[in-house]
């Protein structure tokens, strides 16, 4: 069962109609903002890596104003909890019962502000959620519902006082992107409305949670050749033959790779995926899951360098397979 | 952003729906290029004429400038496509190769075919070593020989040279106009020093040459100043410079005149020596004994009563010289390479068949047939030759390697001469009657060491005959005549009378004998010895008076001496003037010399070596086989003017093979879209059609990313065409979407793409469409790095990849192998490329 050419069309016109939402708030940044749906409708979660004041925070929160739900912001700090983000179980003297009292994951966008700065400690109470979609706390499972996306962001300048994300909580992230600072033209009109000082709040909602879902199930839909998931799988096993690699692409980033392809082929109003599907997503998919070894810093190596010499290693199909 | 950027942002079409036209490289030249093309080519035509007077015909000025203008066409193409001039030089060298055979070998039958390794060999040879010959043969040299590679060469060398040097970017202006005029000069310094002392017009190669280079040399100069100084111009100073270099040219010939000598010029042919050593071979007159009566006894070597030629074309009582020796060195009067003074052409050298020898007389054309008597180096001739032909034999390779004197009219063919061989040829006789008011040169030549013996009976001999060195030498000669006797040897009691022409048999056993007795050899020897001594030089000449008939026998051999006059040239001094007929008296003379028991044999022949060198024997044999007849050549094209058939004749070939490589390139893209369009699976079709188009395009010109790794999406960015990217879109959902495409879905894919390939090609001129069809950019491979698990990449054959399984090869063996296999499995392929 694959999805429909209508169903595609559909799909794209309901995606340009979120993004061109969202661009009320975020100027001139259309393919980030394209990328963190994606992420939505994959079911994923993105983690945006830049300096201050690009408009991570903005982003996130006009990704929660466009659709139909809750979002919170956890501001992450050295001395914050996993409690104060999951949640805490207290005693209810008049009913004399533990009640669970839910913390601000459990909303539709969660904006995870400078998850670096939290101690390890906190950052995995995260994993569990972004895995499973659920916290369990005294052995109660707390489902956050759907859709459900973390946006985290971290600044990667600041070193002092914080703490590295382990591979383990990067690898949940579905993408790993930057937004940049804006260009000219964004800048200009940005200043030209200096008054608003709030863009967020121009951007109401337009879409509903069961059509997230909706369209999620859809982008699942979305046709796959076999040429290209070997493409994919031969991306994968070449990142770990790559000079400085010392962790290549695991086989949680191939099925994240293959799942945003899928959303990003129904975004284009296509019922299948293309190579230029993986090559465009390449950078924010392997960018976080690519870790270099120590050498790699003094050859003058970034990971951004490893995915352009991947790219090239591997040719992409040009014909499907059996054919 | 760089022009290729911009060309394809200009040329995307426009929200307006007009579409750019695409132009990507100005192939037709502006009117710049056009003045610099048509300088280039005219100087480089003046400066192949230097070449007049070393061949024969015009077929040298045709093949120089074929190249010239290969080399213009192509120097100009690689600018236009922005390549580096270094491309230029790579595609002249292969042009020079590739049509050097057909255009310069043709006489040796290496035309209208691709060159073999054999003709390729040999164009390279004599592009390295061709010079050597120029400069040792005798010229005019043969119009269609494979000396030809040379004008070839210099001809293609200077359109390249001049219009490379003309584009050659120089910020500072008069270097910029100077430049492509130096580089021709220097070619046309070439081509002087390759030819020969006369040249064939000064006011030609010279004033022609340096009016052009001057009017080119103003015309850069001007432009290049006004690219420099912002438009402005100094019609001042250009004339100012024109002035001083017509005043240079007008001050250079007088200045000049003190260090040159008439109108003979420095060349390179001065001081070259021929590689030919005449002296290897022994002197004929000291095997002259061969050709005396034995009285009846048995020699195998004696040819006194044999045929040695036989001879048609010339009254009986003509000289036939079989061979002139000039130089006196002790022992034997032999040939040499050099014996007269100073830059002449007294050497033995290569000659074509016609020879240019100004001599003044009656013109003969005589044929001669050797006979049983005859062998050896040495080629009988009469007078002094204009032209030779080998009839029979292994005439082709005696032709190559004969070598003629001009100053002592001598032949020679290496190789040896066999009983049987036959040969034609045109000679002049000259005027050698020495008479009474005969004025003997006063060029004063040594004595060889050791020779000073004949002084004293000179002086004895001359007492009385006056001041007049002719007098005194005719009065030598009446001397010998009156006073000596004759004797070969042969009898019982003249046996003493021994064979040689040494120092000591002249000396002691000759003129300070009690009597002077000896056969031509030594009175031949001792009088020109005698005449070098008073003062007239003179040089023994071997050869044969031709009797009644024509039949020439040993008993017609004689030796007699030639004298040179004052107006250069030499009189003959028959034998009978100064050699007695007199038997000598029946007795035993007293004497100190050993008795031989019988006649001395003459010294064997010693088989001369070969000196061609490369051209051996079965070299020559390989050429005579596949040379093609000359008069077949010469009946190509009956009734047309000359000058067409030898155009025609240098010029269809190559335009032929030209035709025929355009043909298959188109051929072969006809062949390739067939194979793409047939494909097996329909899904191949569109690839295959996604390829056709992005060759088009690449034909055309345009910049399309090429390699393994890239899309139909990011090659349809680089496409200039309306539909190419949703083309390739479409293309895409056909060969990954979730339903096998169908056969029809495919011809339809097919129509659209050819309907882009005709929109496209009507977007450009007719003649950037005529570059597109047999441009070879398309049939260029790109290089496969890897395979992919489903497919390939551009050029990478997707059987193979799928054969490979998912691992894709890295690291570069892996990556050869897989290539050559992809290579090796091509003619398979379900995509063509």
């Amino acid at each position: 069962m694959t999805i429909s050419h209508e169903q595609a069309e559909w799909f794209k016109s309901t995606f340009d109609q979120l993004t061109d939402n969202m661009e009320k708030a975020v100027l001139g940044k259309r393919h980030v903002v394209r990328l963190a749906l994606t992420c939505l409708l994959s079911e994923g979660h993105i983690l945006l890596e830049d300096f201050p004041g690009t408009g991570k925070t903005m982003l996130a929160r006009a990704l929660a104003n466009t659709v139909q739900g809750s979002h919170a912001r956890i501001q992450f700090t050295p001395d914050l909890l996993p409690s104060d983000v999951t949640g805490v179980t207290v005693y209810d003297q008049h009913k004399g019962t533990f009640e669970f009292h839910p913390g601000p994951i459990f909303h539709t966008i969660v904006l995870a502000d400078e998850i670096n700065r939290a101690s390890p400690k906190t950052q995995s109470a995260l994993l569990e959620v972004m895995e499973e979609g659920r916290v369990t706390v005294d052995g109660v499972a707390h489902p956050v519902g759907k859709p459900f996306l973390v946006i985290a962001t971290q600044n990667p300048i600041e070193q002092a006082g914080t703490y590295r994300l382990p591979e383990a909580q990067l690898d949940r992230f579905l993408m790993k992107t930057s937004v940049g600072y804006p260009d000219r033209q964004a800048t200009v009109e940005l200043l030209n409305n200096a008054a608003v000082r709030d863009r967020a709040a121009l951007v109401t909602p337009v879409i509903t949670a069961a059509t997230i879902a909706q369209m999620s199930g859809l982008a699942d839909e979305v046709y796959v050749d076999p040429a290209v998931v070997g493409y994919v799988a031969e991306l994968a096993e070449e990142s770990r033959r790559q000079p400085h690699v010392k962790l290549g692409l695991s086989a949680r980033g191939c099925l994240a790779f293959v799942r945003v392809a899928k959303t990003w082929a129904a975004a284009d109003g296509r019922d299948h995926v293309v190579p230029d599907d993986i090559k465009d997503l390449a950078e924010p998919v392997l960018s976080h899951r690519v870790l270099l070894d120590a050498e790699a810093q003094f050859s003058g190596v970034d990971v951004q360098t490893v995915i352009s010499r991947l790219l090239d290693a591997v040719a992409p199909p040009t014909d499907r397979v059996g054919a | 952003m760089s022009p290729r950027s911009a060309t394809r942002r200009d040329a995307t079409p426009s929200t307006t729906g007009t579409r750019t036209r695409v132009r990507p490289h100005a192939l037709l030249p502006d009117r710049h290029s056009w003045i610099d093309i048509a300088f280039t080519l005219a100087l480089v035509g003046v400066a192949l004429t230097a070449f007049g007077t070393s061949f024969t015909g015009v077929g040298y000025l045709v093949v120089g400038m074929v190249g010239a203008v290969l080399a213009v066409v192509v120097t100009h193409a690689t600018r236009a496509a922005g390549w580096p001039i270094i491309s230029a030089v790579v595609i002249c060298l292969v042009l020079f190769f590739l049509l050097g055979g057909p255009l310069c070998l043709r006489s040796l039958g290496d035309a209208y075919a691709l060159p073999g390794g054999a003709t390729l060999a040999k164009v390279a040879d004599q592009a390295i070593f061709g010079w050597k010959d120029l400069l040792t043969t005798l010229p005019p040299i043969d119009g269609d020989g494979p000396l030809l590679v040379l004008p070839w060469m210099a001809g293609m060398l200077g359109g390249l040279v001049g219009l490379g040097l003309a584009h050659l970017p120089v910020r500072r202006a008069w270097l910029a106009a100077l430049l492509p005029v130096l580089g021709l000069a220097l070619v046309l310094s070439g081509a002087i020093v390759l030819g020969v002392r006369h040249p064939q017009s000064l006011l030609l190669q010279g004033s022609v040459f340096a009016g052009l280079a001057l009017a080119w040399l103003a015309i850069r100069a001007r432009r290049a100043s006004a690219t420099v100084q912002g438009g402005t111009t100094s019609y001042v100073r250009t004339g100012g410079a024109l002035v001083m270099l017509v005043l240079a040219a007008t001050l250079a010939y007088p200045l000049s005149a003190p260090f040159t000598r008439d109108t003979e010029r420095a060349v390179a042919r001065n001081w070259v020596e021929p590689p030919f050593d005449i002296g290897q071979y022994p002197s004929p007159l000291a095997g002259f004994r061969k050709y005396i009566d034995l009285g009846g006894k048995k020699n195998d070597q004696n040819v006194y009563d044999k045929t040695l030629l036989e001879i048609r074309g010339v009254p009986a009582e003509t000289r036939v010289r079989f061979a002139t020796m000039d130089r006196y060195d002790g022992m034997v009067w032999g040939a040499t390479d050099d014996a007269l003074p100073g830059p002449a052409d007294d050497a033995f050298q290569r000659v074509s068949s016609t020879i240019d020898n100004p001599v003044d007389g009656d013109e003969v054309d005589v044929t001669i047939t050797l006979g049983e008597g005859w062998t050896g180096v040495w080629l009988p001739t009469v007078g002094a030759l204009q032209s030779l032909a080998f009839d029979s034999g292994d005439a082709r390779a005696k032709a190559e390697l004969f070598r003629y004197n001009l100053a002592t009219s001598t032949g020679v063919v290496p190789t040896g001469m066999q009983p049987g061989d036959t040969y034609h040829f045109t000679a002049i006789e000259p005027d050698d009657e020495l008479t009474d008011e005969t004025v003997g040169s006063s060029e004063l030549s040594p004595l060889p060491t050791g020779a000073a013996f004949i002084q004293g009976p000179t002086e004895k001999w001359t007492e009385g005959a006056g001041p007049d060195p002719m007098d005194r030498v005719m009065a030598a000669a009446e001397h010998l005549r009156t006073e000596g006797k004759y004797s070969d040897g042969i009898g019982r009691t003249e046996r003493i009378y021994v064979a040689g022409h040494s120092v000591w048999r002249l000396s002691d056993e000759f003129v300070n004998a009690p009597q002077i007795v000896g056969n031509d050899e030594q009175y031949a020897a001792t009088m020109a010895l005698i005449a070098n001594e008073i003062g007239v030089p003179a040089r023994v000449v071997l050869g044969a008076v031709v009797p009644e008939g024509g039949r020439v026998t040993g008993a017609d051999v004689s030796a007699w001496v030639e004298l040179r006059a004052a107006d250069g040239s030499w009189k003959t001094l028959p034998t009978e003037e100064f050699m007695s007929r007199t038997p000598p008296a029946d007795q035993v003379p007293e004497t100190n010399t050993p008795m031989s028991g019988t006649v001395i044999p003459p010294p064997n022949p010693i088989p001369p070596p070969s000196d061609a060198g490369e051209q051996s024997d079965a070299d020559l044999k390989e050429r005579k086989a596949t040379r093609k007849d000359a008069e077949e050549d010469e009946g190509l094209i009956p009734g047309l003017p000359g000058w067409i058939a030898v155009v025609v004749t240098y010029v269809g070939g190559p335009i032929l093979l030209v035709a025929l490589l355009l043909g298959a390139i188109v051929a072969l893209k006809a062949w390739r879209r067939h194979r793409r369009r047939s494909a097996d699976s329909p899904s191949a079709r569109f690839v295959g059609a996604w390829r056709e188009l992005v060759d088009h395009a690449r034909d055309l010109g345009q910049v399309v990313p090429l390699g393994p790794t890239v899309t139909r999406r990011e090659q349809s960015v680089g496409i200039v065409s309306g539909q190419a990217g949703v083309l390739a879109r479409r293309a895409d959902s056909f060969v990954f979407g979730p339903t096998a495409p169908e056969p029809g879905a495919a011809t339809t894919y097919w129509e659209s793409i050819d309907a882009e390939r005709r929109a496209m090609s009507q977007e450009v001129g007719r003649w950037q469409r005529v570059r597109a069809a047999i441009s070879l950019r398309s049939l260029r491979r790109t290089p496969a790095r890897t395979a992919s698990a489903g497919g390939a990449g551009e050029g990478v054959d997707p059987a193979v990849a799928a054969g490979e399984g998912s691992t894709p090869a890295t690291g570069r063996v892996a990556r050869l192998g897989a290539r050559v296999r992809t290579l090796a499995d091509w003619r398979s392929r379900r995509t063509p490329d």
